[in-house]
């Protein structure tokens, strides 16, 4: 598994696209839930998932403890993990970079913001190469 | 030679810009005709902006030859010459203003850009420009700001593309994502 974070705009779909030939998109962007990666995963191509802040939202109604939002998307990480190593082909998560503005004044807003946060540490460290993407350009952290 | 600095907001963006700036102008000036221009793009709004401005006047000293303009950044080049340093600071004011004053489309903003670039190359002299990551707060609600952040993010890519030296600054300390050997 593999993470590209980085700003809005900053270029991350257009890196994701240059390493892989082929790619099966899950993206909130485009209405697709999480967990339609399963129906949308294609023989042979790599997983490309995003638009996690807007898979966190449904979850702050689900549960007022940030922690268990947290550890229900590292579980999701863990999964697909295994099934990457089943199927032997990629999956690259990109996640937005949302912790750098102000601190918003909306309590969600802040719980999606403090979230973001924690599911990018977890999935950084479960993965096998992190990448910064900056203004279309992009350095290798992990 | 194009460079682009960007950073946050207090990155100290602004002066690595202006002391690159000063030192690419040492460092011809002994063997070409050089001048060093300082392309303000910040309009004298309110008496806190005219004390800003007057400031950074000070603190830039003589050396530079400062030209306020708001919109029309080729015009200015259009007369700049080979070996000229010239730092553009800062393409957020700028950007806003030609969007939000003048309603330039994403389109039309690409299009200045190119020739801003173009003008570069072609005239030989080195463009600076200083802009800011506005990108990376959590995803605005507002059509207009959404619109402004896409439209610089664009910006910045195609600056980037073309530019011989790229830095981002963090508490003052350069990162040269681009063509450090330059320096």
């Amino acid at each position: 598994m593999q993470l590209v974070i980085g700003g809005a705009f900053s270029g991350k779909r257009k890196i994701v696209r240059e390493r892989s030939e082929t790619c099966s998109w899950v993206s909130a962007y485009n209405g697709n839930m999480v967990e339609d990666w399963r129906t949308q995963w294609l023989e042979g191509t790599t997983l490309v998932l995003e638009g996690w802040e807007q898979w966190i939202a449904p979850s702050l109604k689900k549960s007022e403890n940030n922690d268990d939002i947290r550890k229900e998307f590292k579980a999701l990480f863990q999964t697909l993990i295994e099934e990457e190593e089943k199927r032997n082909n990629k999956i690259v998560l990109i996640m937005l970079d949302i912790g750098k503005g102000i601190v918003p004044v909306e309590k969600d807003e802040r719980r999606i913001r403090d979230i973001a946060g924690w599911i990018g540490q977890d999935a950084a460290q479960l993965a096998v190469q992190v990448d910064y993407v900056w203004n279309g350009l992009s350095r290798r952290l992990k | 030679m194009i460079l682009f600095i960007s950073g946050g907001a207090r990155s100290g963006k602004s002066y690595f810009a202006e002391q690159t700036a000063l030192s690419l102008h040492n460092k011809v000036k002994g063997r070409e005709r050089s001048l060093l221009y300082y392309i303000a793009t910040a309009k004298k709004s309110d008496d806190e902006m005219v004390e800003r401005i007057r400031i950074h006047q000070q603190d830039r000293g003589d050396v530079w030859k400062t030209v306020e303009e708001p919109f029309d950044i080729e015009r200015i080049l259009a007369n700049c010459n080979k070996e000229d340093v010239i730092l553009l600071d800062c393409l957020t004011i700028w950007l806003s203003n030609v969007m939000f004053e003048l309603n330039y489309s994403l389109e039309k903003l690409e299009k200045v850009i190119f020739n801003l670039l173009s003008l570069a190359r072609e005239k030989q002299f080195h463009l600076m420009i200083v802009s800011n990551d506005v990108n990376v707060g959590i995803p605005t609600s507002y059509d207009s700001v959404f619109t402004y952040m896409y439209s610089l993010q664009r910006i910045h890519q195609r600056i980037i593309e073309q530019s011989d030296i790229v830095v981002e600054v963090q508490a003052g300390i350069p990162t040269y994502w681009k063509g450090a050997k330059w320096l």
